[in-house]
């Protein structure tokens, strides 16, 4: 397919490897990632061994898994990853080798995606009935995975997009940028309470999820620790933390609970202590202002340090750190000069857990998405590695771009 | 012949009783012949009606599948057994009979989790501490997706439940349960505790209507004639 080996000699020439991965994937590492959540949209089949085994939704876990099989890095206690068949190896992908080095490395691939259409992605038929839209699109992408150089890895990622959704007949492009690790910050700065960043971390990309979990930062709520239970309350509240401890542990053992595989009276005291202070959270109304404020923030990017800096002054916030390393990737994009504009959107997010830091996306200017990406630093840990592996990648929407006659007909978008 | 008008009734137990008595008030007999381990009866005054006896389970599977007319079963199974309900079936009555409700429970020793909001916060950071996902015993896949889902839950792993959910945490199967109860007596000894917004689904029986199984002129006569005689109402089939 003349559009398979176009992309193919693009990613090649740029230093990536080019992938054959399996269709076929153990649901687990899936489900594990991205939790129960993600298992509706999943087509699972079922192996030799009654296994259930899935069609892959995604190429970035499998090149994940991929990585971490060639690199020896796997941690024995960690859940079974899928490591490539080295019996019968696919004669188009290397041999993953030897386990030696953690050696960085890039990789891009393309073929199909499987996920299952949600009940509002089909639509009515004719006769009443409901379509049955496929639930499979073809996708390429590209990940760069090991390279401790961060900034620049970004903007490597970035340009071999662009380059690439140009090669594919797609001139006309539009860029859109958030950062997950300013999100962070500005959170950290703001003095929220570890649970209440979790919660605004998972609502990231949703402005409906944002707005709610603003919604309660402004209003209190009453406590109701230890609410009908008055030796709870009275233990709660003398401060004892042995006595509650050793009270929650008498609980867990009468309801036949194990302290070690599952939740231990410590971990119970620590949390219910917290929640008095917890419901109680509530933001001054002018560290509302800033959050508000930075949620709105959309400039383009060449302005973003100033704006930041701006920001960060206004509301008398300590996030240098996480402003340096956003102005050393901007530099780093600069110096790889991306043809098209990119504004940066503090809004723009994605929820899932192991996106930390640049997350992007390319649309045409009426706002087709083609391509998405972002940096996903802990995503190899969740996987099985034993150390940390920084990693960056995109993939791109074969079912939208070029010429319609070039795409196959997917899902609905 | 023509074929008749099938309506699927539980086969057994209170559900049953309470679904020939519905029949009953409304002057119709429901008769058997051939004594117990029939599966298939008759409804004396309505001659063109066949009754299929199936288990409440089947006859939620029953109806999206267009096999049967009408069924009467609860609305927890048909919500479970059944994607794009709306399309496949309706819910033409609430019969007022096998009530229980779908909840959401934790080891009443989580003192410090009352809302799906605080389960929330300890899914996320379960895998950290405990080198797992936090795992919720069910039979009700779809239910309990959907709930979780609605709440903005996603970091969990659901287990599936063959036997008493109830007794899947003290068997450390795993950590938290959505199960059916009536009186909560089982939960209660269990050492379970309903979160204050998990109620899943409040499910009572229901008397069903098929939208997917065909309906010849005949069969839709004896289906009128059911409605006036059940004094339905509601939007016409």
């Amino acid at each position: 397919m003349a559009m398979k080996s176009d992309l193919k000699s693009l990613m090649t020439n740029a230093g990536a490897t080019w992938l054959e991965l399996p269709v076929l994937h153990p649901v687990d590492p899936f489900l594990e990632t991205a939790g129960e959540e993600i298992r509706r949209r999943l087509y699972i089949a079922e192996g030799s061994h009654g296994e259930p085994l899935a069609l892959r939704p995604d190429f970035t876990i499998p090149t994940g898994l991929y990585h971490i099989a060639r690199s020896g890095s796997l941690d024995p206690d960690a859940p079974d990853p899928d490591a490539p068949d080295l019996e019968n190896p696919d004669p188009e992908t290397p041999d993953p080798g030897t386990p030696g080095t953690d050696a960085p490395a890039r990789y891009a691939y393309e073929g199909l995606v499987f996920r299952r259409p949600e009940p509002h992605q089909l639509s009515p038929t004719a006769d009443g009935g409901m379509s049955s839209a496929l639930g499979e699109r073809r996708e390429a992408g590209y990940e760069d995975i090991g390279d401790a150089d961060l900034s620049g890895a970004d903007a490597r990622a970035l340009a071999q997009a662009a380059a690439a959704l140009l090669a594919l007949g797609e001139p006309d492009l539009k860029a859109q940028m958030g950062d997950t690790g300013l999100l962070m910050a500005v959170l950290t700065a703001l003095g929220l309470p570890e649970p209440w960043k979790r919660r605004l971390r998972h609502s990231f990309g949703s402005t409906a999820a944002i707005a709610a979990d603003l919604e309660k930062l402004r209003t209190p709520r009453p406590e109701q620790a230890g609410e009908g239970d008055p030796d709870l309350a009275a233990l709660g509240d003398s401060g004892d933390q042995d006595a509650l401890r050793a009270h929650i542990a008498d609980r867990l053992s009468e309801a036949g609970l194990s302290q070690s595989s599952g939740r231990s009276a410590s971990e119970i005291v620590e949390r219910f202590l917290e929640q008095k202070t917890l419901r109680g959270t509530h933001l001054a109304e002018q560290s509302m202002a800033a959050l508000d404020e930075f949620f709105r923030l959309q400039v383009p990017l060449q302005m973003a340090p100033e704006r930041l800096a701006g920001f960060a002054d206004a509301h008398g916030l300590n996030i240098t750190p996480a402003i340096n390393q956003f102005d050393g990737r901007i530099a780093a994009i600069q110096s790889a000069g991306i043809a098209c504009p990119i504004t940066f959107c503090a809004a723009f997010g994605r929820p899932l857990e192991y996106y930390t830091g640049m997350v992007f996306q390319f649309t045409r200017p009426d706002g087709t998405i083609l391509c998405g990406g972002g940096r996903y630093d802990n995503l190899l840990a969740m996987l099985g590695s034993q150390r940390p592996v920084p990693a960056v990648g995109f993939s791109l929407r074969l079912d939208r771009i070029g010429k319609p006659e070039m795409r196959n007909t997917g899902f609905a978008p | 012949m023509n074929a008749p008008l099938v309506i699927a009734v539980p086969s057994k137990g209170r559900l049953q009783k309470n679904a020939l008595a519905y029949f009953a008030n409304a002057g119709l007999t429901v008769d058997s012949p051939g004594g117990g381990r029939n599966y298939r009866g008759r409804i004396k005054e309505l001659p063109g009606v066949e009754i299929a006896f199936l288990s409440a389970a089947e006859i939620a599977r029953e109806l999206c599948e267009g096999r049967v007319h009408f069924g009467i079963t609860g609305e927890d199974l048909v919500r479970e057994t059944v994607r794009l309900a709306k399309s496949r079936i309706r819910f033409v009555k609430k019969l007022q009979f096998g009530h229980a409700d779908i909840v959401v429970a934790v080891p009443e020793a989580w003192v410090d989790v009352r809302t799906m909001e605080d389960l929330n916060d300890v899914a996320a950071v379960f895998r950290s501490r405990h080198g797992r996902r936090l795992r919720v015993a069910t039979k009700y896949w779809h239910l309990t997706q959907s709930f979780f889902a609605q709440h903005g839950i996603a970091l969990y792993r659901i287990v599936e439940s063959l036997g008493a959910t109830e007794g899947a945490p003290a068997a450390g199967l795993a950590d938290t349960i959505v199960d059916i109860t009536s009186t909560g007596a089982t939960l209660q000894a269990n050492y379970l505790r309903v979160l204050d917004d998990g109620l899943v689904l409040k499910s009572q029986a229901n008397l069903i209507y098929s939208l997917m199984a065909p309906c010849s002129a005949h069969q839709q006569q004896a289906r009128d004639q059911l409605w006036r005689l059940l004094k339905l109402t509601g939007p016409e089939l």
